[in-house]
């Protein structure tokens, strides 16, 4: 029972005692408490019960309460994993100083704190807490470029969860209570349905904003595709953090059931994914094309989330925990490749085969996992999102996102061969009607010997890259094992049926490539979406548009 | 004319001025280039809150609830409780954008929202 508070506070406490005391083998700890901390919840997943603990004498709806339900446990999983992971592969870098691991720890601790949160006034506060030290994490190389991110995410985050708190206080006002199941009684049992518009508006747009989704994710690539963030900081943003947005709305649509909104979010997911790769196809710098990448990925979950089928729920849920590995994964590569070619831009990387094998083949699942290949996490759940969707349209739809994907891509494939331009560099300097200018310019590239260094890794980052691959290639092709017993549905997808999907796939990579090669990528179009950066008074507008825009569709349309 | 003052004395509640400051801080933010400006709406959103928090649910009769045998209706202690942790909060979120304000300004030398991103985009 009391495990679920060990689940918040002991990272938090022992983060405090490592900065406080210096010790020498804090990382050891702290992976210690990580690994206890993963332990558990594992071992709670073998007969999965849900469990409560009551912080208060006073009972539910005015005392306070932990609870792990199903969902929250699926969370836990990932979210503990995903630190775990970190650490390791972190282990030996400089900037692992006590306060990092201070924040660190207490991140981890306070998104558990989220996922267990029972009251509306708690998850605020996790929030709002869990916000600062984010910020603090992501101008943490305090370099002025990431001062200005670091600024912008705070004090959009904050602007939005003061709409979550006034939402809080709506309810508070109407029903009295704060905690999720009073009030979801409380809301079934209102009468008069216009009372909730205001509440629902104004949470919602706490939640959306935290969640990344269409128009409300301006933030996100600032935050998330930051130069100065460490790597590991980027991937546990993108892998698990902004997941919180998306819990919350699952948890704010279960309450609000007297609203019809799942197709308006079905929509928006729509919108969102379709945004988010285009603005991917857009960016040349490696980070950034994850991070507005992570946007579209939580648009495909908001459509499975937001479908009124359990199965596609249940596939929205699963590609939320593929996401957050192999998006993590992602980020790791690409922390790592912008170390070895010091460069962010993706065009200057090539033959990353020849430096790296080992990379070459995790960098190689990830992108397969991502794109939604068969035998693969991310082709698995994106079947199950698609799932019972017989019309030709939301077929399409999902046909393009899958199209887009690739597109968005195609960058990452390209940088593993040797580039061409050497070639073409070797046979202009064989040419005996070559100048000797260009002669000049040209060795010293031909030759460069820092260029053909092999990269190697740290055994802590090799068993980090090569579990989370084999987590991101064992959700798939073991898929009917995993995803029953991490989302409780049972899903049927073998081997067999997975190999079906191979044509289609297949297709849709070399059409991939094929308006690659047109130039799709530098097309105006395109163009006028890498112009796009918003300041701060613009988003915030978007924010109160989105307000306006959710209170203006509730009550005219809905 | 008397008539009239009354109706304006009964739209002055907790509720309706907090609403009034909240979309006042809405507008700062939105409206205002300044970055020490866009804190002090931000916080003026936070104090809108606890006002709103401490006024529903509340008559001018109600009693604090503080000691014992108390007469009389008493005062939901719980929105005070809440509004105490969120003062807590606003402060050392407003200390933090505070501070990382002035590290921004070191750099940049500007408190304009709109200068500062010009110049971080030329890096």
């Amino acid at each position: 029972m009391y495990w679920l508070l060990a689940m918040i506070l002991a990272p938090i406490c022992t983060g405090l005692l490592l900065y406080v005391f210096k010790l020498k083998h804090r990382i050891w700890i702290a992976l210690i408490l990580q690994a206890v901390l993963m332990g558990w919840t594992l071992v709670q997943g073998v007969h999965f019960e849900p469990l409560q603990l009551s912080l208060s004498s006073v009972g539910i709806p005015y005392g306070m309460m932990l609870n792990m339900d199903r969902l929250a446990w699926l969370m836990l999983v990932l979210n503990n994993a995903l630190f775990l992971f970190m650490t390791i592969f972190n282990r030996d870098k400089h900037y692992m100083d006590p306060l990092f691991i201070f924040l660190f720890l207490g991140l981890q601790g306070l998104i558990n704190g989220i996922f267990l949160a029972y009251d509306l006034f708690n998850t605020y506060l996790l929030i709002e807490v869990s916000t600062v030290a984010v910020s603090i994490l992501i101008m943490y190389k305090r370099d002025s470029r990431s001062m200005y991110d670091g600024m912008i995410y705070l004090l959009v985050n904050m602007f939005a969860m003061v709409f979550f708190l006034m939402g809080i206080g709506y309810l508070y006002k109407y029903f009295g209570v704060l905690d999720i199941a009073s009030v979801k009684t409380a809301i079934g049992a209102v009468e008069d349905r216009q009372i909730l518009y205001l509440p629902y508006a104004f949470i919602l747009t706490g939640v959306s904003l935290k969640a990344a989704i269409m128009p409300l994710f301006s933030w996100l690539p600032k935050a998330h595709g930051t130069p100065s963030a460490p790597s590991i900081v980027s991937a546990v943003l993108s892998g698990i953090y902004v997941k919180t947005g998306v819990y919350l709305l699952i948890r704010v649509h279960e309450a609000f059931t007297p609203l019809p909104m799942n197709n308006v979010f079905i929509v928006m997911g729509i919108i969102t994914a379709i945004l988010g790769f285009t603005f991917a196809i857009a960016q040349k710098d490696i980070k950034l094309i994850l991070a507005y990448h992570t946007i579209s990925q939580v648009g495909l979950i908001l459509i499975g989330i937001s479908s009124t089928s359990a199965t596609q729920q249940a596939g929205g849920l699963y590609h939320l925990f593929n996401h957050g590995i192999f998006k993590a994964l992602l980020f790791l590569i690409a922390g790592l490749l912008i170390e070895t070619y010091h460069t962010r831009n993706i065009t200057q990387m090539h033959g990353l085969w020849q430096k790296s094998r080992f990379l070459t083949v995790i960098l190689l699942i990830a992108v397969l996992s991502i794109t939604g290949a068969p035998f693969f996490s991310g082709g698995y759940s994106k079947y199950y999102i698609a799932y019972g969707n017989n019309g030709i349209i939301m077929q399409l739809i999902m046909q393009f996102i899958n199209l887009g994907t690739i597109l968005s891509f195609v960058k990452f494939f390209k940088l593993m061969p040797a580039a061409k331009e050497n070639k073409t560099i070797t046979s202009t300097l064989t040419d005996p009607d070559t100048s000797a200018d260009t002669k000049a310019v040209y060795i010293p590239t031909a030759t460069n010997d820092e260029d053909d260094m092999p990269l190697t890794l740290s055994p802590g980052s090799k068993i980090t890259l090569i579990a989370l691959a084999a987590l991101a290639f064992f959700s798939g092709i073991a898929g009917d094992i995993i995803m029953p017993w991490l989302t409780g549905y049972e899903s049927h997808l073998n081997v067999l049926n997975q190999l079906q999907k191979l044509p289609n796939y297949l297709i849709l990579v070399v059409m991939g490539f094929g308006i690659y090669r047109l130039g799709f990528h530098e097309s105006l179009f395109i163009k006028a979406f890498r112009a796009v950066d918003l300041g701060f008074n613009a988003i915030a507008a978007t924010v109160v548009i989105y307000f306006m825009g959710m209170l203006s569709l509730l009550y005219f349309v809905v | 004319m008397q008539n009239f003052i009354m109706q304006i004395d009964k739209l002055i509640t907790g509720e309706n001025v907090s609403l009034a400051l909240f979309f006042i801080g809405v507008y700062g933010i939105i409206a205002r280039r300044n970055i020490l400006k866009s804190i002090i709406s931000l916080s003026i959103m936070q104090a809108s809150i606890i006002l709103f928090f401490l006024s529903i649910r509340h008559t001018d009769q109600m009693v604090p609830p503080i000691g014992i045998g108390l007469t009389g209706e008493v005062a939901d202690p719980l929105p005070q409780a809440l509004m105490i942790t969120a003062i807590v909060i606003g402060v050392s979120v407003t200390a933090l954008s505070l501070t990382m304000f002035t590290s921004l300004y070191h750099k940049y030398g500007s408190t304009n929202w709109k200068k500062v991103k010009q110049k971080r985009g030329d890096q």
